[in-house]
């Protein structure tokens, strides 16, 4: 500042104005030579980004230079008479004053500062500058550029760059009109309708008047629906036709496509068949294009009455035939549809046989290791074929044969024999006394013929169960796993249609809109909303899922003590479930899990807490494990269900394990493979798990190491990397009372802490939903097809 | 600590030893395949029709009477004639390579006794009952049996050896050979499965000189000699009562000896052996100890542990199941190899490479030895009884958390002081005063004491109350090196940058720095002087 009025004083003084501004000017040329060019855009133009801001003003001699930003921008109109100049000569004190103010005026006298001049101000009236370009018009000029050369994502940074200097600036909002249009444009041509559509309705936001926008809307959303049309897909084709009519009540493009959304729902309706089951599909076909269309409503009401069919949401297909030995999330599912189990629950009605839904007519122990068990007379196999005791002797051998993959470890070193003593009546010797012998039988068994079948073909697949499983079909609307009720039952829902939506998101605004009537897991994001109106209802399952990153210790990395205790105290988990896995607040029953129990049940031990986050420990505990392994890098792999929650959260956790230097690489895969093969053994590194604890204390490992039970050759009890949690695992399988088995399994949870044979991430409520139609279904089910023969369908159900 | 182990697993090895005499007792071995069974009349009557002949000449002058038992299954094609003919051709190849130690008598015994698959058996089939004063016709029986091999063109031959002297069945070994070449092939198989017996002449200062049959007798091949040193023998003691009626004889568990010298004046042994003094172990009932060779041999040991449980007031084996082994040079060279017992307390050990000799320790928990013991390469060993220690392990693990957490204590002082270094010389005295806040809430080395103080008269109050041992070597260890951490742990002092930011100076902090590294300069020249 100081310097600046010296050089006015200097000016007023000596009245050497011209001479000054002369050196002034030469000065500043010399300066503007080494400038860039006046016409920066093009390759230079991709330094705008990066480079500081600058202006750049035209002079009376035609030249120009670039100066700092000048402020204010843009600079206010200069006066009527700009740039005139103090009168020389001698003034009074009143004219002297008015003069300075009026010069002090940037629409007469602008101070500027020109690049490389370290930082000196100049002066210069404004009658000697004939333009001056902003900056952001520099941008704005770039970004139109880029746009005429089909750059869009480029354009739209210096867009961005413009919104963040001065997000009102003339002819930004303009450029990003031309920009979404140009893109919108751009998409339809390579036939990208939806994606070009969100441009066009983001122009439409911002103005929905915008008649250009609006015709493109229009051409984009018929272009759209008739590529659906010719897919099927009618919801979508009628959300066009809806919004079409709201754009433009009277275009062309609207009548045709309504004419060709009733012609199809009047060929499903003219195609339907009469007394098929098949009816239904082609009446919901025909629903689905056009509901309003004539009769169809009551036909599709008369098709639901004798053939009710659920609709679900389900995230994965069951394209490989059910096995009772698989695992995974779609065999906890649907097993229960297709076979039906020894025994269905531990209560003394079950052991006399009076629950229909299970294979044995009578369950007792004649001694300590003595079990009876007898068949029921008149149970069939899906082929017709008597259930008889040489099947359930078959799965029990496969259970104990190293070869199947039926195999379960504790099973095997159990069980002595396993007799038929006619076709109904079996003994199973154990080889000691058994604490709770009768949970073994709450398992299901294959037939004979396939009970050790590892690959099944579908045409070689029987069940026991209520429905038959139907090879999955590939649909307009995606993949279908259909069970069809068995021929010879008459009542209860006909079918279970599962729609296949490996995005949950869009299975639960499946059920929002109608097009289901169950889903299987409501998406944590959105469990926390109650939908509007009272036709949804959400409920929780019997049992929590734990989330945990199951630790393979046959790999040495895991082994490693220090590795172990590093992983524990790196992740910040609290924040991880709240910002990545939920992406909202927490709500009480959502907490950060101590280990693989179940929070408050007996086998919980309530004095451990979670581990906490620590970033300098683990950094050091990171070290002394590279130091201890001998391997500057460490690299490591994490397995995980392909949910969209889980891959945020796994995300989230590789992102901070880099930052300690651990390199993870993430591998998803369908969540029943992913089971299936842990718990058969494969190896792994970290895998990341989620699992429903169970009651039965000849499965407590399997929530830590989930490969313990399986074949001798997978070597999977050494994939618990803790010694002593491994034999007191072991331990447990022997104990024969209750109170032995609850302190083991505080213990294990303690050693859970300590050890870190695997690391717990969070607990929460597993969610289902289904709409109010659908009768019968409970909350607090174990499973989400409990008790699905007293379920019906009313016409509520019906969208 | 390892000769501590041994001394506590000994108790259970005296209650293996005496289970397995008392088994042996039973009139019928409980292990006699279905097929043995029927066929055992006969033999016997064999047996017992054979005159025994008593020896008037020293044991060195005795050969080894051995009776060959040649079998073969089925899908080997060689006819009762080319047989007989096979097992002249081996008895010549013996009589030429060497000669007289051996008196051999081969047999064809298709279809008799031995065609069960005999590799099973743990004990003769043959009931042995017999006075010391009866000689039998034979010293050996080997039996042989001849298998398809892996094509037509090769057969494998499985064997094992009989010593009628102790009633010990010898390790199953296996020979795969050309069809072509069968005689040699049962000729080197015998060479592995024969056992030269010796008595226990003398106990010499830690070394064990025997008295080795058929020593005096010389081979017709060096090639041919019974023993060479380093020729490994194990221990078999038989026991007798006192009409000299034979009752059970029992392998010394985990203890060999090693061929010295081979001399006129017999084998110089040194011992290897779990056990102090395993020569010298006084049993109520007449005995004598006698040792057999045995050779090393690449063929896995099965080995089975098991525990006993008291399950409603009496105890019950129960196995050792999920429990680490680790082989080892033997007696504390590093660990080679380590394997996991399976559910029934089972692990199957493939002899380390270039070993003949290895240890093998059992692990409660991650440190805990429970037992360790020696196995010759290829043996076949008894199913192991052993104490887990469940309190000891237990105790252990809880020591390894508290030390991890003394441990995580000190890391983190030790952040908050490289902190503070940083903030004290910056002079950033609003960090210095928050960092010493953070500092002082850490706990205090005397919470640690008392804890560990507490741990460990908890410990002693238990192991007096239950009379189990809970504060083992490995334990006591443990112990002290957490008093060593917690000491440690005491020794990380603030005051000076307390001093510093009283004074509001970094000065005392970078001279009490400068200090520090005078000293360590000091030290450290001071180092190569005194060495």
């Amino acid at each position: 500042m100081r310097d600046q009025s010296r050089l006015w004083r200097l000016v007023g003084r000596t009245g050497l104005f011209s001479l000054v501004w002369m050196m002034l000017v030469a000065g500043l040329l010399r300066l503007h030579a080494q400038a860039p060019s006046t016409t920066t855009v093009g390759k230079d133009a991709e330094s705008l980004l990066t480079k500081a801001p600058f202006d750049r003003v035209f002079l009376k001699d035609n030249s120009d230079l670039l100066i700092e930003p000048v402020a204010p921008r843009p600079l206010p109109p200069g006066l009527k008479k700009p740039g005139q100049r103090p009168i020389r000569g001698k003034r009074s004190p009143e004219a002297e004053a008015r003069a300075r103010e009026l010069e002090n005026n940037p629409a007469m006298r602008l101070l500027v500062q020109p690049l490389e001049a370290e930082g000196t101000e100049y002066a210069l009236y404004r009658e000697d500058i004939t333009q001056v370009t902003y900056f952001e018009d520099m941008l704005l000029a770039e970004a139109n550029r880029l746009i005429d050369s089909r750059d869009y994502p480029k354009a739209f940074e210096y867009l961005l760059y413009v919104q963040a200097r001065e997000p009102k600036w003339n002819g930004l909002a303009a450029t990003h009109r031309r920009l979404l249009l140009a893109e919108a444009r751009d998409r339809f041509a390579v036939e990208e309708y939806s994606s070009g559509l969100q441009f066009v309705n983001e122009v439409l936001g911002v103005d929905n008047k915008d008649k250009e926008a609006r015709s493109l809307a229009v051409e984009g959303l018929a272009k759209l629906a008739e590529g659906d049309l010719k897919n099927q897909r009618y919801e979508r084709a009628r959300e066009s036709h809806a919004k079409i009519k709201s754009l433009d009540a009277a275009s062309e493009a609207l009548k045709s496509l309504e004419a060709e959304l009733k012609k199809a729902a009047g060929q499903f309706l003219a195609d339907a068949p009469k007394d098929k089951p098949e009816r239904l599909d082609f009446l919901n076909s025909a629903w689905r294009a056009w509901p309003e269309l004539s009769g169809l409503a009551q036909a599709r009401e008369e098709a639901m009455a004798t053939w009710p069919t659920l609709r679900v949401a389900v995230t994965e297909p069951v394209d490989k035939p059910p096995q009772p030995w698989q695992a995974g999330p779609s065999a906890d599912r649907m097993m229960g549809l297709v076979f039906k189990p020894l025994l269905k629950d531990l209560q003394e009605s079950s052991f006399k046989g009076q629950n229909n839904d299970q294979l044995l007519e009578k369950f007792e122990m004649t001694d300590l290791s003595t079990a009876q068990l007898t068949i029921k007379a008149d149970l069939k196999w899906s082929t017709g074929r008597s259930i008889n005791a040489r099947d359930v002797v078959a799965a029990m051998s496969a259970w104990a044969q190293p070869t199947s993959p039926a195999f379960h470890g504790v099973w095997a070193s159990l069980v002595d024999s396993v007799t038929a003593s006619d076709d109904r009546k079996i003994q199973v010797r154990f080889t000691r006394p058994v604490f709770q012998p009768e949970s073994w039988f709450l398992r299901r068994v294959a037939p004979a013929e396939t009970s050790q079948a590892e690959e099944l073909a579908a045409s070689a697949w029987v069940g026991s169960g209520r429905y038959l499983w139907q090879p999955p079909t590939v649909e307009s609307s995606g993949v279908q796993n259909v069970f069809q009720r068995r021929p010879e039952i008459t009542d209860g829902l006909f079918r279970i249609q599962e729609q296949v939506i490996p995005d949950e998101s869009e299975g639960w605004q499946s059920l929002l809109d109608g097009r289901v009537d169950l889903v299987e897991h409501v998406p944590v994001e959105y469990d926390a909303v109650k939908p509007e109106g009272e036709q949804i209802v959400i409920a929780d399952y019997a049992t929590p899922e734990i989330h945990l990153l199951a630790l393979d210790g046959r790999s040495p990395v895991i082994r490693n003590r220090s590795f172990r205790r590093a992983l524990g105290y790196a992740l910040n988990r609290p924040e991880i479930l709240e910002e990545q896995f939920l992406k909202r607040p927490p709500k009480p029953d959502e907490i950060i899990a101590d280990g693989v129990f179940i929070k408050g049940t007996s086998w919980d031990d309530n004095t451990v807490k979670p581990q906490p986050y620590d970033r300098s420990l683990a950094t050091l505990l990171f070290a002394s494990a590279r130091r201890e392994l001998k391997q500057p890098q460490l690299r490591l792999t994490l397995d995980y269900p392909g949910r969209a929650d889980v891959a945020r959260a796994v995300a989230r956790i590789a992102d901070d394990l880099k930052q300690y230097g651990i390199e993870v690489v993430l591998k998803a895969s369908p969540p029943d493979s992913l089971e299936t093969k842990l718990v058969q053994g494969s190896p792994f590194e970290i895998a990341y798990r989620v699992i429903y604890p169970t009651t039965d204390h000849f499965l407590i490992g399997s929530g830590i190491a989930p490969g313990l039970y399986a074949r001798p050759a997978a070597n999977g009890l050494a994939s618990l990397a803790s010694p002593l949690t491994r034999s007191n695992i072991l331990d447990i399988e022997r104990a024969w009372d209750e109170t032995r088995v609850r302190q083991s399994a505080q213990f294990i949870d303690r050693l859970c802490r300590d050890e870190l044979p695997v690391i717990p991430l969070w607990q929460i409520p597993r969610r289902f939903a289904w709409r109010s139609g659908l009768k019968g279904i409970k909350p607090g089910q174990k499973s989400l097809y409990e008790n699905i023969e007293s379920w019906s369908l009313t016409s509520g159900a019906m969208q | 600590m390892i000769v501590k182990c041994k001394k506590a697993i000994a108790i259970s090895l005296v209650w293996l030893n005496t289970v397995s005499a008392l088994l042996a007792q039973s009139e019928k071995p409980a292990t006699v395949p279905a097929q043995a069974a029927e066929t055992e009349a006969t033999s016997k009557q064999k047996t017992n029709t054979k005159v025994p002949v008593a020896p008037d000449v020293s044991l060195e002058l005795q050969p080894y009477r051995i009776d060959l038992r040649f079998s073969l299954t089925d899908e080997v094609a060689i006819d009762e004639s080319q047989g007989r003919r096979l097992l002249v051709d081996f008895t010549s190849l013996a009589a030429r390579v060497v000669g007289k130690p051996w008196s051999l008598n081969p047999d064809w015994v298709e279809g008799q006794v031995w065609d069960t698959s005999f590799d099973q058996w743990s004990q003769w089939p043959e009931q042995v009952a017999y006075d010391r004063r009866t000689v039998f016709p034979q010293d050996k029986i080997w039996l042989i049996r001849a298998r398809q091999g892996a094509d037509a063109n090769t057969v494998q031959l499985v064997g094992r050896e009989f010593d009628t002297k102790t009633g010990n069945m010898g390790p199953t070994r296996t020979n795969t050979v050309p069809a072509s070449d069968l005689s040699r092939g049962i000729f080197d198989l015998c060479r592995l499965i024969f056992r030269p017996l010796a008595e226990v002449a003398a106990n010499e200062g830690g070394k064990v000189r025997l008295r080795l049959q058929a020593s005096a007798l010389a081979p017709a091949t060096p090639e041919g000699a019974i023993v060479s040193p380093n020729q490994y023998f194990q221990l078999v003691r038989i026991f007798f009562e006192r009409s000299g009626r034979f009752v059970a004889s029992s392998t010394e568990p985990w203890t060999y000896l090693k061929a010295e010298t081979v001399g006129e004046s017999g084998v110089l042994s040194q011992i290897i052996s779990s056990f102090r003094d395993p020569i010298g172990r006084k049993y109520r009932q007449i005995n004598k100890l006698y040792a057999l060779a045995l050779n090393p041999a690449a063929e896995p040991t099965q080995v089975q542990f098991s525990q006993l449980v008291s399950t409603n007031g009496s105890p019950v084996r129960h196995p050792i199941a999920g429990y680490q082994v680790e082989m080892h040079r033997w007696p504390d060279g590093p660990v080679v190899a380590s394997q996991l017992t399976d559910r029934d307390g089972r692990v199957t050990l493939e002899p380390p490479p270039g070993l003949d000799f290895y240890g093998v320790r059992l692990l409660g928990g991650a440190v805990e030895p429970l037992l360790d013991v020696p196995i010759l390469a290829g043996d076949q060993v008894p199913p192991i009884l052993a104490d887990t220690k469940p309190a000891a392990v237990e105790f252990e693990q809880s020591l390894i958390s508290f030390r991890d957490e003394i441990l995580d204590g000190i890391a983190k002082r030790l952040v908050f002081e490289a902190r503070l270094g940083e903030r004290t010389r910056a002079e950033d005295w609003d960090s210095v005063t928050q960092l010493l806040r953070q500092w002082q809430n850490t706990p205090a080395p005397v919470i640690y004491e008392n804890r560990l103080s507490d741990i460990k008269i908890s410990a002693q109050k238990r192991q007096i109350t239950e009379k189990k041992a809970i504060l083992t070597q490995a334990a006591q260890a443990l112990v002290a090196e957490l008093e060593a951490l917690v000491s440690r742990y005491d020794a990380q002092e603030i005051e000076i940058f307390e001093e510093s930011l009283q004074k509001r100076s970094s000065r005392p902090f970078l001279e009490d720095l400068a200090e520090k590294k005078a000293e360590q300069k000091k030290d450290a020249t001071a180092k190569p002087k005194d060495n």
